[in-house]
């Protein structure tokens, strides 16, 4: 496949970190990766982390940056959201089973940014290798997923019932957050 | 910060290795080498160990192939002279030029030939920048993961990569993981409308 055919359309990258941000919120921070081709379902624990940034539409400048604990959940950044700004890039935690990892990001090419590793222990560079590169294709295998679960939903009749959802649970006060908007 | 400690920041790109000699042949071929003279400042490139920028041996296969990855680094130096100061002690030289030779403006030669001079001088005494990049190339999956996401130094590695091996390397999405018909409907979305009341 050439490059051309792998190429995100502009704004693409954010969307995905927006439902992403938005399903997470909504399950919890318990996310279910459907059963695909070649691919069994399983169960991870997500969530946005301590970095939330904004930027307009088709420009890279941040013009709102929330940072902290459970930024994800807080109403300012879903306001920012609710009047128009696009996601810049956002930490996301993740969890399988007892593997735990911090990344962040962006919206404009999906590069990993500071990813943190769980902690690992290897006799030996050839060890610690293979050791880390398992954990980091891991982060990779997980977002991709997310990715393609994304891309499913997006092109299925499904997408008009979660674009409302998420309009409603960026304009809702915090305690008043649905549950609508299935992706199955 | 890298592959091999602390936390990763990186990229990915599909590129299909080559045979293990033909990979040996393109990191010898094309490592790192220190530039013959001193005076110098277009990027100096090339591969290096990924534990050390002074080490371009890779003999030792040991050292750089851990099963299906292979590990190195890409090493990029450059020289700079600021600007401001080259300008400052340029207009002192022209100062000196004109005094020596009673004038009141320096001919523009004289002009080009005391900023060449200076401009040798000065490279001949600045040290390097020195940036490296770690590369991991899968071998079984035909990809790559570069620990930078700086555009030009991608650009630098793009470049060296198909210097040394003849491989196009492209950058990764995960469009890749979908079925063609699912990721031409995809590609052809534009971003939606997440404002409240949008789209009305």
């Amino acid at each position: 496949m050439s490059g051309d055919e792998q190429r995100l359309a502009p704004g693409m990258a954010s969307e995905f970190l927006c439902w992403l941000w938005w399903l997470t919120e909504r399950d919890g921070g318990r996310v279910s990766l459907d059963e695909t081709r070649g691919h069994e379902c399983l169960v991870l624990e997500a969530w946005v982390d301590d970095k939330l940034r904004f930027c307009v539409a088709g420009d890279s400048k941040v013009v709102a940056a929330f940072m902290g604990e459970s930024t994800g959940s807080t109403p300012p950044a879903r306001e920012t959201l609710s009047i128009g700004r696009s996601v810049a890039d956002l930490s996301l935690f993740l969890r399988r089973e007892d593997r735990q990892y911090v990344v962040t990001i962006d919206a404009e090419h999906l590069h990993r940014r500071g990813l943190k590793l769980p902690a690992h222990a290897a006799d030996g560079l050839e060890a610690l290798v293979f050791e880390r590169m398992f954990l980091v294709e891991e982060v990779d295998y997980l977002l991709d997923r997310l990715f393609c679960q994304y891309a499913l939903v997006r092109t299925s009749s499904r997408w008009l019932t979660v674009v409302a959802a998420i309009r409603e649970w960026a304009a809702a006060p915090v305690d008043e957050v649905t549950t609508d908007g299935d992706t199955r | 910060m890298s592959f091999t400690k602390g936390s990763i920041t990186y990229c990915r790109f599909r590129a299909p290795a080559p045979d293990r000699q033909q990979v040996e042949d393109g990191l010898a071929d094309n490592a790192w080498q220190e530039p013959q003279s001193p005076v110098w400042r277009a990027p100096v490139i090339g591969w290096c160990c990924h534990d050390s920028m002074l080490d371009a041996d890779f003999s030792d296969v040991n050292r750089w192939v851990f099963g299906q990855y292979l590990l190195f680094s890409l090493r990029v130096a450059e020289k700079k002279v600021p600007t401001t100061l080259l300008q400052a002690h340029l207009q002192r030289r022209i100062s000196t030029w004109c005094a020596e030779h009673g004038r009141s403006k320096a001919p523009a030669s004289v002009r080009a030939e005391l900023k060449d001079a200076l401009l040798e001088e000065m490279l001949r005494q600045a040290l390097p920048s020195n940036r490296i990049v770690q590369v991991v190339w899968d071998t079984r999956e035909g990809l790559i993961r570069a620990d930078t996401v700086s555009e030009s130094m991608l650009d630098l590695l793009r470049k060296h990569l198909r210097r040394s091996f003849g491989v196009t390397a492209e950058p990764y999405t995960p469009l890749g993981g979908l079925d063609e018909t699912i990721r031409a409907q995809f590609q052809l979305l534009g971003p939606a409308d997440l404002r409240a009341g949008g789209d009305r």
